[in-house]
């Protein structure tokens, strides 16, 4: 896990993903993603909870890597005498 | 002679521990009990709570409900900053800045000149400062202030309480970590214990602020 995680949402929106995150038991490694949700309590639906262990949809935008986050492909530096890349 | 009278003591006490070892060796040697053997079970693992920090302003104390400084349930009330929090969460890493009398005055004539019942800036003002407002409401003159927009004012100040739920989902949709919803006060940071699955567990810690009409700043 990781953190922390700074966010503002609107009372009794659907899950908000945080961030995306790397898990790890020792065993296996996995991509996922930190989501919270937050009501008023005198809006809070009564609703069952879920379990942990159980399935959810999974929106395929949850992993995609933001665009703004991608860096672009760095230029191979050919030059021996200007190791550093200018 | 007063050689021998130690010598004679000194063999009495350690006669007197071998009888003991012997006939009571539990109240020597600790018996090692199951459960130093197995993992604690969950209860046991539950970080304790601070005592309560030093003293709070009367009036915002007062809002506070039974619980909100201990915890219930899943979330563990623990503050721990060094700074104290005016609107009554006595420490806080994120604590809300003291608000003044003149200062809830300005921000009140502020929101009179906007329209009632939207997100506008003197409003959502009011609402961030949470139970410090309350307690300068209540000091408001009757003819200072519209009774339909004191009473919008109150009913906003005193929701604060919410309910807040976080989850892990991997790649294949398992929910791997978990907080069901769970009900915590505005303002004070809380540990939360949160259900795993195929995982290690997992301890988080936050605070939720009030920062609108609608929305709510949280640090996990």
């Amino acid at each position: 896990m990781a953190g922390p995680w700074f966010a503002v949402l609107r009372s009794g929106e659907d899950w908000q993903t945080l961030d995306r995150i790397t898990l790890s038991n020792g065993t296996r490694t996995d991509p996922a993603v930190v989501q919270s949700r937050v009501w008023f309590a005198d809006e809070a639906p009564q609703e069952l909870p879920l379990a942990a262990g159980e399935c959810v949809e999974v929106d395929p935008r949850w992993f995609k890597t933001p665009e703004v986050a991608r860096r672009p492909p760095k230029e191979k530096n050919t030059s021996a005498q200007d190791p550093v890349g200018g | 002679m007063r050689r021998l009278v130690g010598t004679l003591a000194v063999f009495a006490v350690a006669a007197g521990l071998v009888a003991v070892a012997w006939f009571r060796p539990e109240w020597i040697l600790q018996p090692v009990s199951t459960a130093q053997q197995s993992p604690p079970p969950v209860e046991s693992i539950r970080p304790v709570p601070k005592a309560s920090p030093g003293p709070l302003p009367e009036a915002v104390a007062a809002l506070l409900e039974p619980g909100d400084l201990i915890g219930l349930g899943r979330a563990i009330a623990h503050p721990h900053g060094e700074q104290v929090c005016a609107s009554g969460c006595a420490a806080s890493r994120h604590p809300t800045p003291p608000l003044s009398w003149a200062k809830f005055q300005r921000l009140l004539e502020k929101w009179k000149q906007e329209p009632l019942g939207r997100p506008t800036p003197g409003l959502e003002q009011l609402l961030f400062y949470g139970r410090q407002s309350l307690v300068y409401l209540r000091r408001v003159a009757p003819e200072a202030l519209e009774e339909k927009r004191r009473q919008f004012l109150q009913q906003q100040l005193q929701r604060t309480h919410v309910v807040v739920s976080f989850r892990v989902v991997d790649r294949q949709g398992v929910v791997r970590v978990y907080l069901p919803p769970t009900r915590v006060p505005l303002d004070i940071r809380h540990e939360y214990l949160m259900d795993t699955h195929d995982l290690q567990p997992v301890v988080t810690s936050g605070t939720i602020k009030r920062v609108g009409l609608y929305h709510l700043w949280q640090r996990i």
